[in-house]
C-alpha cells in the first residue's frame, strides 16, 4: 500500500478509490435485489413451495392461496404473441431503413422508429385503453372471430365476447413497444455486412432480396438474435402498457379475447393491497421469479451481441 | 451460361414483393407513431389549462381542480434521483473506462449494468419498497443518500468558486504555496459541505413511515445508474488514447488527465447520456406505485407519499369519472412533449457531434 | 492465332454519383473470346472503375451514370432494358478479398445455381463438383463440404470464390486484384488457375503488380487519369510500348 501511495499521486488514489466505489454500487445492487427479493419471498417460499407455488393456478387472497400459473402463462402469452407480432415488422422495418431507402429518409425514419421507443409506456397504456381496445372490440376482434374463429383447432384461441381488454390487445400495444428495439439492433447489425459481401451476391446474378436472405441476414443474424431476445426481456418486463389493457383476471384460458394476468399487471394492481404477509410474500416471489427470467433472458441477448460483435471485428 | 428468363422473372417479382413488404412495415411504423401521437394532442389539448398547473386536485367526482401537486412532485422525485443516479454513474463510468480499463472487473461491471437498465422497473419497485417502506420506523437511507450527494454538490460547486477566487487573490508562485493553497482549499470544501449536510438533513429527512417520496427518487435513480454508466463509459471510449497520452507525457497524474483531457472532449456525449437518462426516468411509472405511490394533496415533504404525474394517469385512467380521464389526457399529453422534445433535441445533438 | 472479339468498348464514358469530372474518358477497347486482358495503372487511374462497368456493379449505388457503348456479343450490355440478371450470369466476378458467404463450402458454390432454380441434388452436386475441380480445389475440400466457408484459408477462399463463380458457367470473369490480399504461394496458384481457365472463359484481370500482368495476359491496357493510354499484346506493352508514359509506368518512374 505504501509502495502504491508513493508510485501514484495522491488525487489519483483518492478519486480512484470513489469512483471505485461507485462502480462497486452497481455490482452489489444487482446482489442486493436478489437477496432481498429473495429474503422477502421466503415465507410464501415455505408455504407453497418452488414447484408447486409455479404450477398453482390458484390465486385467492381470501383463502390466502397463491400460485403463480396464472400470472405466469399471462406474461408468456403476451410475450410469445407479441414478439410474434413485431419479429416480422421490425425486420422489415430494419430492411427498409438499409436497403431500401432513398439516403435522405434514412435519418428522418429512423429517428421516428426511434421515438416509438421514447414514448413512456404509460402513453402507450392511454393509447390502448382509450382508443386500441374500443376498436379491437368493435372492428378487428369480431372479425378475426368470424373468420379464424371457425377454423378447426386455432379457432378456439378466438372464442368469447370480444371486450377490447385482453391478451390479444395486450399482445398488439407490447408489438408496438417492442417493435423499435428490435429494429435498431437488427438495423445495425444489418448496416455491418460489409459492401463487398453484397457486391460478390449481386455479382452471381443475385436479386436484392435475394442479398438481403442469403447473404446480409445470415450476416447480421446473431445481432438480429440479441435483438429479439433483448425484446423479448422488455415484454416480459413491461408493466404499464398491458397493466391497462390486460384486466388483471387470474385465469388460464385459451381464449385470446379473455382478460388475464401477467406478472407485472398483478404486482401493479395488488402490491399496495396486500393485507396479509403471506400475500406480499407472494407478490414478492412473483417478482424474484420475473427477476431471475429477466436476468437468464438478458444474459443470453448479451451473450448473442457479445458474440455478434466479436464476429464482425474479425 | 445458366439462363432462363421465366426464372427471372419469377425471381425478381418475388425480389418486389418482398422488399414491397418491408416498406409496409416502416410505413407501419411511422403509422403507429403517428396514430398514437395525435391521439394524445387530440384527447390531451382538451384539457389543457392553466389550471392544471396552478390548482390542485378537487375532490373525486367535482369537476375542475388540477394536478399542480402530481407536477411538482413529478419534479421534486425526479430532481432527486438525478442527485444521487447522476453522480453515481458517472463516477463508476469514469473508473470502468479509465481506471479499470480493459480489466475483467470493468467488463463485468458494463455488462451487468446492461442487464440491469433491462431489470423490469417493477421489480425494483419492489425492491425499493423492502428496503425503504416496508421497515417503518427506521432510518431513511434514501433520504440520507440524497441529501447527501446534495450536500457534496453544493460543496463541489463552492470548491470550484473558492479556488478560483483564491487564484485570482493570491496568484501562485511557488510550488510550495500551491499545494498549500490547494490542500486549504480541499479541507474548507469538506468542511462547508459536511456542514450544509448537518443543517439540511434534520430538515428535509424523517424515520420512514411508509409510502414517501425519497423512495421513489430512489427507485428512478436505480434505473438511472446503468444508463449514465453506459453512456458514460461509451464517450470516454469514444476519446482516443493517444489523447490522453499527450497529456501523460506532460506529467500530469492520471487524475487530471481524466478530468482536463478525457471527461473534457467527452462532455457533450455524457451530457445528452444523462439528459436521455432524465427524460427516460421522467416517463416511468411501475417503480413509482409502491414506493413515492400517490397523494391528492399538495406536499413538499419528501417523507410523505407524494404524487407524480405518471401514476396519477393510472389512477385517473382507470377512475370512473369522465373529467379525470380528460386530465389523464392532458399530463399525457404534457409528458410526451416533454420527452419527445428532449430525445429530439439531444439526438440531433449526438447526429451532428459523432457522425462525421 | 485467330481472335475472335467478345467484348468491344466503344466511347465511355463514367460518371460517379455527384461528380463532374468523368471517371472513366472515351475508353475505346475490345476484349478477345479466350485471352486474359490486364488492366494496369497506378492507383486511382480508373482500371476498377472500368472492369466494374463489364458488370455494372456501379447501377449498385444510386446517380452512377454511364455513356456510351459496352457490347457483347454485340449486344449493348449498358441499355437500360438489358437484364442485370443475365449480365451477371454472361458476367462473373472475384474481389479484392475472398468473399465466401456465410454458409457452407458446398452452399457457397451451389449459391448462383441454386438461385437459377437447379435444385436436383445430384445435377448440383456434380456441378458443385467440376466447378471446385475447375478451381483447382476440390482434392481439399471435398471431405468437408458441408463445413463453414470461413474456416478456410485465405487463398482457398479465393478458389472458392472462383468456383463460385464459375459453377453458373459465366462467359467472362473479371478479376478485381484477386491476389491483393493473399501470401505469394496462394497467389501463385491463382495466377496458375487464370492461365488455365482462359481455355474455357475470357478474362478481365485489374491488377497492380505489372509482373503479375506480365505472368498472366496475353493483353495489356494501361489507363492513366480515367484514360485508355495504350492497348495491345502483352508482350509488346512490355517491351516496346508506343508512348512514352506507358514506358515509364513499366519501368518504374512513377505509379
Amino acid at each position: 500500500m505504501g509502495k502504491f501511495l508513493r508510485k501514484y499521486p495522491i488525487s489519483d488514489v483518492i478519486f480512484a478509490f470513489i469512483s471505485f466505489s461507485a462502480s462497486f454500487v452497481v455490482l452489489s445492487l444487482i446482489v442486493a435485489i436478489a437477496y432481498v427479493l429473495y429474503d422477502e419471498s421466503s415465507l410464501a417460499m415455505h408455504r407453497f413451495g418452488v414447484l408447486n407455488f409455479i404450477f398453482s393456478a390458484e390465486w385467492d387472497p381470501v383463502k390466502e392461496v397463491f400460485g403463480a400459473a396464472a400470472s405466469l402463462y399471462g406474461t408468456l402469452v403476451t410475450t410469445v404473441l407479441s414478439l410474434m407480432f413485431a419479429i416480422p415488422v421490425s425486420i422489415g422495418i430494419a430492411i427498409f431503413l438499409t436497403e431500401i431507402s432513398p439516403h435522405l429518409l434514412k435519418t428522418p425514419i429512423g429517428i421516428a422508429i426511434e421515438m416509438l421507443a421514447a414514448i413512456p409506456s404509460i402513453i402507450y397504456g392511454m393509447w390502448g385503453l382509450f382508443t386500441l381496445a374500443p376498436i379491437m372490440a368493435n372492428y378487428i376482434e369480431p372479425f378475426l372471430q368470424k373468420t379464424l374463429g371457425n377454423v378447426p383447432v386455432i379457432g378456439v384461441l378466438f372464442q368469447g365476447t370480444p371486450q377490447g381488454i385482453d391478451l390479444f390487445t395486450a399482445s398488439v400495444v407490447l408489438s408496438i413497444m417492442i417493435t423499435p428495439f428490435i429494429t435498431s439492433v437488427a438495423r445495425d447489425a444489418l448496416n455491418l455486412t460489409p459492401d463487398i459481401m453484397k457486391e460478390s451476391a449481386y455479382a452471381l446474378g443475385a436479386t436484392r432480396w435475394e442479398v438481403v436472405k442469403d447473404v446480409m441476414i445470415p450476416y447480421a443474424k446473431l445481432g438480429i438474435y440479441g435483438g429479439i431476445v433483448l425484446a423479448l426481456g422488455r415484454a416480459l418486463g413491461e408493466t404499464m402498457a398491458v397493466a391497462f389493457v390486460l384486466g388483471n383476471n387470474h385465469q388460464i384460458t385459451l381464449s385470446l379475447f379473455e382478460a388475464a394476468a401477467t406478472i407485472t399487471v398483478t404486482l401493479a394492481n395488488e402490491f399496495t393491497e396486500a393485507d396479509s404477509d403471506v400475500y406480499l410474500s407472494s407478490l414478492f416471489y412473483l417478482a424474484l421469479i420475473l427477476f431471475t427470467l429477466s436476468f437468464i433472458i438478458l444474459a443470453v441477448a448479451k451473450f448473442f451481441l457479445l458474440k455478434a460483435e466479436r464476429g464482425y471485428s474479425r | 451460361m445458366i439462363y432462363n428468363p421465366a426464372h427471372v422473372k419469377k425471381r425478381k417479382i418475388k425480389s418486389y414483393i418482398a422488399l414491397s413488404l418491408s416498406t409496409v412495415a416502416a410505413f407501419l411504423g411511422l403509422f403507429w407513431l403517428g396514430f398514437i401521437l395525435y391521439d394524445v394532442l387530440r384527447h390531451g389539448i382538451q384539457g389543457l389549462s392553466l389550471e392544471l398547473f396552478l390548482e390542485d386536485p378537487a375532490p373525486p367526482g367535482i369537476e375542475g381542480g388540477g394536478l399542480r401537486n402530481a407536477f411538482v412532485g413529478q419534479l421534486l422525485i425526479v430532481f432527486y434521483a438525478t442527485i444521487i443516479g447522476v453522480p453515481l454513474g458517472l463516477l463508476a463510468g469514469i473508473f470502468v473506462a479509465e481506471y479499470a480499463r480493459g480489466t475483467r472487473f470493468a467488463r463485468t461491471i458494463s455488462i451487468l449494468s446492461d442487464i440491469m437498465v433491462s431489470v423490469p422497473s417493477i421489480v425494483v419497485g419492489t425492491f425499493v419498497y423492502a428496503i425503504l417502506v416496508k421497515p417503518v420506523g427506521h432510518i431513511n437511507f434514501g433520504g440520507l443518500v440524497a441529501v447527501g450527494f446534495l450536500s457534496a454538490i453544493i460543496a463541489v460547486v463552492f470548491g470550484w468558486f473558492l479556488s478560483f477566487v483564491l487564484s485570482k487573490l493570491f496568484p501562485v508562485k511557488s510550488a510550495t504555496t500551491g499545494k498549500f493553497i490547494k490542500l486549504l482549499t480541499a479541507l474548507f470544501t469538506t468542511m462547508f459541505g459536511l456542514f450544509i449536510f448537518l443543517i439540511l438533513y434534520p430538515k428535509l429527512v424523517d424515520r420512514i413511515q411508509g409510502f414517501n417520496g425519497w423512495a421513489g427518487a430512489v427507485s428512478l435513480a436505480f434505473i438511472m445508474i446503468p444508463v449514465v454508466l453506459r453512456t458514460t463509459e461509451d464517450m470516454l471510449s469514444l476519446v482516443p488514447w493517444t489523447l490522453r497520452e499527450a497529456a501523460f507525457a506532460l506529467g500530469a497524474s492520471y487524475y487530471n488527465v481524466i478530468k482536463d483531457v478525457a471527461i473534457r472532449a467527452a462532455i457533450t456525449g455524457i451530457l445528452t447520456g444523462i439528459i436521455l437518462s432524465i427524460a427516460r426516468v421522467a416517463g416511468e411509472t411501475a417503480p413509482l406505485l409502491f414506493t413515492s405511490f400517490n397523494n391528492s394533496y399538495f406536499t413538499l415533504d419528501m417523507n410523505e407519499p407524494m404524487a407524480s404525474l405518471t401514476v396519477t394517469i393510472f389512477n385517473y385512467a382507470m377512475g370512473p369519472y369522465e373529467d379525470w380521464h380528460t386530465k389523464a389526457w392532458a399530463a399525457s399529453l404534457v409528458i410526451t412533449v416533454f420527452i419527445l422534445f428532449i430525445t429530439i433535441v439531444t439526438r440531433t445533438i449526438i447526429g451532428i457531434k459523432y457522425k462525421k | 492465332m485467330k481472335e475472335v472479339e467478345k467484348i468491344k468498348v466503344e466511347h465511355l464514358y463514367f460518371w460517379y454519383a455527384k461528380s463532374k469530372e468523368p471517371a472513366l474518358k472515351d475508353i475505346n477497347m475490345s476484349i478477345y473470346e479466350n485471352r486474359v486482358t490486364a488492366l494496369i495503372g497506378p492507383s486511382g487511374c480508373g482500371k476498377t472503375t472500368l472492369l466494374r462497368c463489364f458488370n455494372r456493379m456501379h447501377d449498385l449505388y444510386p446517380g452512377n451514370r454511364y455513356e456510351g457503348k459496352i457490347l457483347l456479343d454485340g449486344e449493348n450490355i449498358l441499355d437500360k432494358d438489358y437484364d442485370l440478371i443475365k449480365l451477371r450470369t454472361k458476367v462473373g466476378m472475384v474481389f479484392q478479398k475472398p468473399t465466401p458467404f456465410p454458409m457452407s463450402i458446398f452452399d457457397n458454390v451451389a449459391y448462383g445455381l441454386k438461385l437459377r432454380g437447379i435444385t436436383d441434388k445430384t445435377e448440383l452436386e456434380s456441378r458443385v463438383e467440376k466447378a471446385l475441380k475447375q478451381a483447382a480445389l476440390w482434392e481439399e475440400v471435398k471431405d468437408r463440404l458441408s463445413q463453414p466457408a470461413t474456416g478456410l484459408s485465405g487463398g482457398q477462399q479465393q478458389r472458392l470464390v472462383i468456383a463460385r463463380a464459375l459453377a453458373v458457367e459465366p462467359e467472362v470473369l473479371l478479376f478485381d486484384e484477386p491476389t491483393s490480399a493473399l501470401d505469394p504461394i496462394s497467389t501463385a496458384k491463382i495466377e496458375e488457375l487464370v492461365v488455365e481457365l482462359k481455355k474455357s472463359v475470357t478474362i478481365l484481370i485489374v491488377t497492380h503488380n505489372m509482373q503479375q500482368a506480365a505472368r498472366v495476359s496475353d493483353y495489356t491496357a494501361f489507363m492513366y487519369l480515367g484514360e485508355l493510354i495504350e492497348f495491345d499484346k502483352t508482350d509488346i506493352i512490355f517491351t516496346s510500348p508506343k508512348k512514352k508514359l506507358t514506358e515509364d509506368y513499366i519501368t518504374g518512374k512513377f505509379g
